[in-house]
């Protein structure tokens, strides 16, 4: 039996916070030993903007999850998203001395260096740089360099990059606990840990992560990240569109949304007519489905559109998506999304299900819970990493990767 | 191999016409000029130019000028790069001296503030018609030291580009990369300036030494020839085993330096290398390979290497290179838009060319000696300025002392008149003749003499122009109540006075004032005496008094002559109040349409209910087509204001104060996201 590791995923959503504390073996399965959620005040579009508040929430689901899984939280990884959150791809070149023939550790170092020579603004920070491919003399995608001979190397990094005081902001919050945060992960990317698996990657696929205040997307190329990022549109908004149009408040218009929303226009219950019943502070009013829906729908549909032109903006195609789109995130769960999507994009769409998990998994396939079981499986990836530092345990590093990831995907 | 001599004593005797100078100017000029002499410099003056005679005093440079001596007394320039530029023309003789037959000057200075950002410019002009070659190290403010000193700086800058042969400049901003943040201030700040003393060190002797493969002036020459004179510097020093490359590492860390921007913009790379008598071939060799991965392919590798005994063990890097760039049309294009204003082009326009430094010295004598400039004798501007001047001064000026002496002279030479007023009573004809109505006004002591002035020829107004409104009805308020009026007079003097302050700086490219300030020092006759300055002035005044009447005339205009004074007076006021309002408003209305209106909503309801007039419109009139203007490159203007409330009031009441007041808006393509789609879509 490998030897196991306990990791801890927190996600702040602005509808949720949830805590996953999983148990990552060495042989890449993972199990999950307990979930902690509690409903999120105080957060807004995936930031928090109310500390104290936030910081009740976080409390409560952090109880949860130490209850259930018997584990006593210190150290976690965090998912974090918000419409700050940007990303670009960039190109190192390398030309490698004559007098060297074989590409040497020191080159890639070098050359991701030289990737990262990109122009973010002042008050940004790097997030995420991850490789994409590298190019040995204008040779295609090669995988691992080292060792290989060639004149000129170049590398393509997916760089995500986001305000550092935002960031930072979030991180301060959870010191105050005290937790530490291991690393930062860009909410989409977690997610796609466990929700793309090798095929549907290399195939290529679009996740589309829709949460309560923003949808985060992450578009994966050939096995490598092309493009990805953030726009602060999520279920929230689609809860006040609902209240401003029909004018009922928030809660209702929650309850609505859940109860009988829908994206399709002819979609829900047979009645025309869906009635709320009035209390105290709301005098009842019948809701015109087709209102209802059409609210709904126009939003969904603009917020599709906006990842669809982002995407392309970003020099990416969507042509090459063959796995298709995977959604997730608690607002995927909306009657008809997967048709209004197909539509918009043009592609076969499925919702998200994942299963390489044991443990109390069956509770939490939910694609609302991909981005913190993605924290783990991404945190364990990262774990395996990082003790090798020389050649030979950093190709061993890569092996075991290669290995475990085909024994959990295939 | 060949011997040299090598002793740096004699080879500098051997070659005596090459000079250096290297000036510090301002407070962190003065600081990096101390670092240098601390260090030890050989083979260069070290001058510090600073306005504030205390900062002066500390530092340890060799030859120490203090500019403006008459103009700032001693006192820094509080931050005002005119006064800076003012008071370098001031004490130009003294540093055209300093720079006379030098092969090379560096000019060290702290942008931002005001004798550096003012006076640096046309020390380097100067040192450039002096026949040095210029290298500048210009040191940025920090950002948190406010959009105004960096708008200051940058505008030096640009001036300085223009006659620079080479400009460094070190971001205050990156000081963290030096030392760990933690670390003291004292040490980042001392870091800073060796970092600068050590670039002038090496620049130095990488011209005036002897080498092996010998630099020269050519070379560098070569290296910075490019359109904006910026460029980039680096310099590592390493001893030990690998010395080479860590000498080279440091050298491309360098704040100086950046890698990103030299690996792809850099067309000529200068690189000298010195090291003790043990530099080795094989090391000079490592060390360009490695160089050169860090350079384009087509890069030229201007390359130099020396042996300097005084290194010993350790090795010394020096690398240079400019910024090939085609972009200095668009800079050129970039400045004539931020100068603008109209009101003071009226005074330009009025000046000949050669007074074109009037409204300089008005915004500089306003700020050290504020209450008495006062615009008192119109009759002289319009009737004959050019003549009046010189006679009435000729009998004053004589004592050259005059000028020199501090505040109490300086007004004296502004106003001529008032000093005449007193003692002599004879010799100013027409205005002594007009006071008797005035003179019965009880003059109290705090009344200064040029108010008492003022009052009387407002008396003399009445009769020649008709324009002057304001004044005529000033007048009468003056026998009811003289500390009312005085005060009022005196804020109305302030306001012009202000107004020139602030306006000038913004409208006159300093580049140009330069040439223009330039050019009487040409005839070399009218220089020395001092008769010459005192016409200026008196010019000067004139311009201020025609400005102050200018605007009052103009306000007045703006409100038809109501017959009744307290109304009058009440909207002057209101005008006053207003002018300033609509400019704060417009800016968050331009960041989001929607968020900012929560605020206002509430607040406006009621307005128009209650006022009959429509005052509320005239902000939000006024900020909608600005923020209509700024979204409109990107996005149609659609916007219908009364549609936009019907929003804002449908969203109040089901939203508690928005979901997403205290977020950013998410705005994409000029719309606002947080609105409805739904009802965006209907529109």
């Amino acid at each position: 039996m490998a030897k196991s590791n306990i990791f801890v995923g927190l996600e702040i959503g602005t509808h949720k916070i949830c805590v996953v504390v999983g148990d990552a073996k060495a042989d890449g399965s993972i199990k999950i030993l307990g979930v902690g959620q509690a409903p999120s005040r105080g957060v807004r579009k995936g930031e928090i903007v109310d500390f104290e508040t936030a910081q009740t929430c976080l409390q409560e689901a952090l109880v949860r999850a130490e209850d259930r899984s018997d584990v006593m939280v210190r150290k976690v990884w965090l998912a974090i998203t918000g419409p700050h959150l940007e990303s670009v791809n960039n190109r190192g070149v390398l030309r490698i001395p004559d007098d060297q023939s074989e590409i040497t550790e020191d080159d890639i170092e070098e050359v991701k260096e030289q990737a990262s020579n990109v122009a973010i603004p002042p008050d940004n920070i790097f997030l995420h740089r991850i490789i994409r491919h590298y190019w040995v003399d204008g040779q295609e995608k090669v995988q691992n360099p080292v060792g290989m001979l060639g004149r000129k190397l170049e590398a393509d990094y997916h760089i995500v990059h986001g305000i550092r005081n935002r960031v930072q902001n979030t991180i301060r919050c959870l010191r105050e606990f005290p937790l530490e945060v291991e690393d930062v992960v860009f909410g989409p990317i977690a997610a796609a840990q466990v929700v793309l698996n090798r095929e549907a990657r290399s195939q290529g696929a679009l996740l589309m992560d829709i949460g309560g205040g923003t949808t985060d997307y992450v578009l994966y190329e050939d096995g490598a990240i092309a493009a990805s990022g953030s726009i602060g549109v999520g279920g929230d908004h689609i809860t006040n569109d609902l209240a401003v149009v029909l004018k009922i408040p928030h809660s209702r218009a929650e309850r609505l949304k859940v109860e009988h929303g829908s994206v399709l226009p002819a979609a829900g219950g047979s009645e025309d007519y869906i009635r709320l019943e009035g209390d105290a502070t709301f005098d009842g009013v019948n809701v015109d489905r087709e209102v209802l829906n059409g609210v709904i729908a126009a939003r969904m549909e603009e917020v599709f559109n906006l990842v669809r032109k982002r995407i392309l903006a970003s020099g990416a195609s969507l042509d090459r998506v063959a796995a298709g789109i995977f959604l997730c995130g608690g607002t995927s769960l909306l009657r008809g999304l997967d048709q209004l999507a197909e539509e918009v994009f043009a592609v076969p769409v499925r919702r998200s299900s994942f299963t390489p998990m044991t443990g109390l998994t069956s509770n939490f396939e939910s694609p609302q819970y991909a981005t913190p079981i993605g924290l783990i499986r991404y945190a364990q990836r990262v774990e395996s990493e990082r003790p090798a530092r020389t050649l030979f345990g950093r190709m061993k590093a890569v092996m075991d990767n290669v290995l475990s990831g085909t024994r959990l995907f295939s | 191999m060949i011997q040299f001599n090598l002793d740096p004593a004699d080879s500098n005797a051997a070659t005596p016409p090459f000079s250096v100078s290297v000036i510090g100017i301002g407070g962190s000029g003065t600081n990096v000029i101390d670092k240098i002499a601390l260090e030890g410099m050989s083979g260069a003056d070290l001058v510090s130019l600073n306005c504030d005679v205390r900062a002066l005093n500390t530092s340890m440079a060799g030859t120490k000028v203090q500019l403006g001596k008459s103009l700032t007394q001693g006192l820094g320039c509080g931050g005002d790069p005119e006064l800076g530029a003012e008071a370098a023309m001031a004490s130009q003789e003294d540093i055209r001296q300093l720079l006379a037959g030098r092969s090379m000057v560096f000019l060290c200075v702290g942008l931002g503030g005001g004798t550096g950002s003012g006076a640096a410019p046309v020390i380097a002009r100067m040192a450039r018609e002096a026949g040095a070659f210029v290298i500048v190290f210009a040191t940025l403010p920090f950002a948190f030291e406010g959009r105004r000193r960096s708008n200051q700086a940058s505008l030096a800058l640009q001036n300085l580009r223009k006659y620079a042969n080479a400009l460094i400049t070190f971001e205050n901003d990156r000081m963290g990369e030096l030392v760990v943040p933690k670390k003291g201030v004292q040490e980042a700040f001392e870091l800073a300036d060796k970092i600068i003393g050590q670039s002038v060190r090496a620049v130095t002797s990488l011209v005036s030494q002897p080498g092996l493969i010998h630099i020269g002036m050519d070379d560098l020459v070569t290296a910075l020839r490019n359109n904006d004179s910026r460029c980039l510097f680096g310099y590592g020093l390493a001893k030990g085993e690998n010395r080479a490359v860590e000498a080279l590492g440091q050298a491309l860390k360098s704040p100086l330096l950046d890698r990103g921007q030299m690996q792809s913009g850099a067309r000529n790379v200068l690189v000298h290398i010195c090291g003790g008598s043990t530099l080795t071939l094989f090391e000079i060799e490592t060390l360009m390979r490695e160089l050169g991965k860090q350079v384009n392919e087509d890069a030229q590798i201007l390359f130099g290497a020396a042996v300097d005994p005084r290194l010993k063990e350790s090795l010394s890097v020096t690398i240079l290179t400019s910024l090939a760039k085609v972009a200095p049309v668009v800079e050129v294009a970039a400045a004539p838009e931020v100068i603008a204003p109209p009101v003071v082009e009226v005074i330009l326009a009025v000046d000949n060319p050669a007074q074109a430094e009037i409204p300089v010295q008005a915004s500089a004598v306003a700020g050290a000696v504020p209450p008495p400039t006062e615009p008192a004798p119109t009759p002289t501007a319009p009737a004959a300025p050019e003549p009046q001047p010189p006679t009435v001064v000729a009998p004053v000026a004589p004592p050259v002392t005059k000028l020199v002496a501090p505040v109490d002279d300086l007004d004296a030479d502004l106003f001529p008149e008032t000093v005449l007023l007193s003692p002599p009573e004879p010799e100013s004809p027409p205005l002594l003749i007009d006071i008797p109505p005035a003179a019965p006004v009880p003059a109290p002591v705090s009344v200064s003499m040029a108010l008492e002035e003022f009052f009387e020829q407002k008396v003399v107004l009445e009769v020649p122009s008709s324009s002057d409104v304001p004044m005529s009805h000033e007048l009468p308020v003056a026998l009811a109540e003289p500390a009312a009026i005085e005060e009022e007079v005196e804020e109305a003097f302030e306001e012009s006075i202000v107004e020139i302050h602030t306006e000038a700086p913004v409208t006159e490219p300093i580049p140009e004032r330069l040439i223009r300030l330039e050019r009487p020092a040409v005839p070399a006759a009218v220089v020395p005496d001092p008769v010459a300055p005192a016409p200026s002035r008196n010019e000067m005044a004139a311009a201020a008094r025609r400005f102050v009447l200018s605007d009052i005339i103009k306000r007045e205009a703006k409100h038809a002559p109501a017959p009744a004074l307290p109304a009058m007076e009440y909207e002057a006021e209101e005008e006053i109040e207003v002018a300033p309002a609509p400019p704060v408003r417009p800016v968050p209305a331009s960041v989001s349409r929607r968020a900012p209106d929560y605020d206002h909503v509430a607040p406006i309801r009621p307005i128009p209910a209650g006022r009959n007039t429509p005052p509320p419109a005239t902000p939000f009139t006024a900020a909608k087509p600005a923020a209509a203007a700024a979204a409109a490159a990107p996005a149609p203007v659609r916007p219908v204001p009364t549609q936009q409330q019907t929003f804002d009031e449908r969203l109040q009441p089901a939203t508690n104060g928005g979901r997403f007041d205290r977020v950013k808006p998410t705005v994409e393509e000029g719309e606002d996201l947080d609105v409805p789609t739904f009802l965006r879509r209907k529109r």
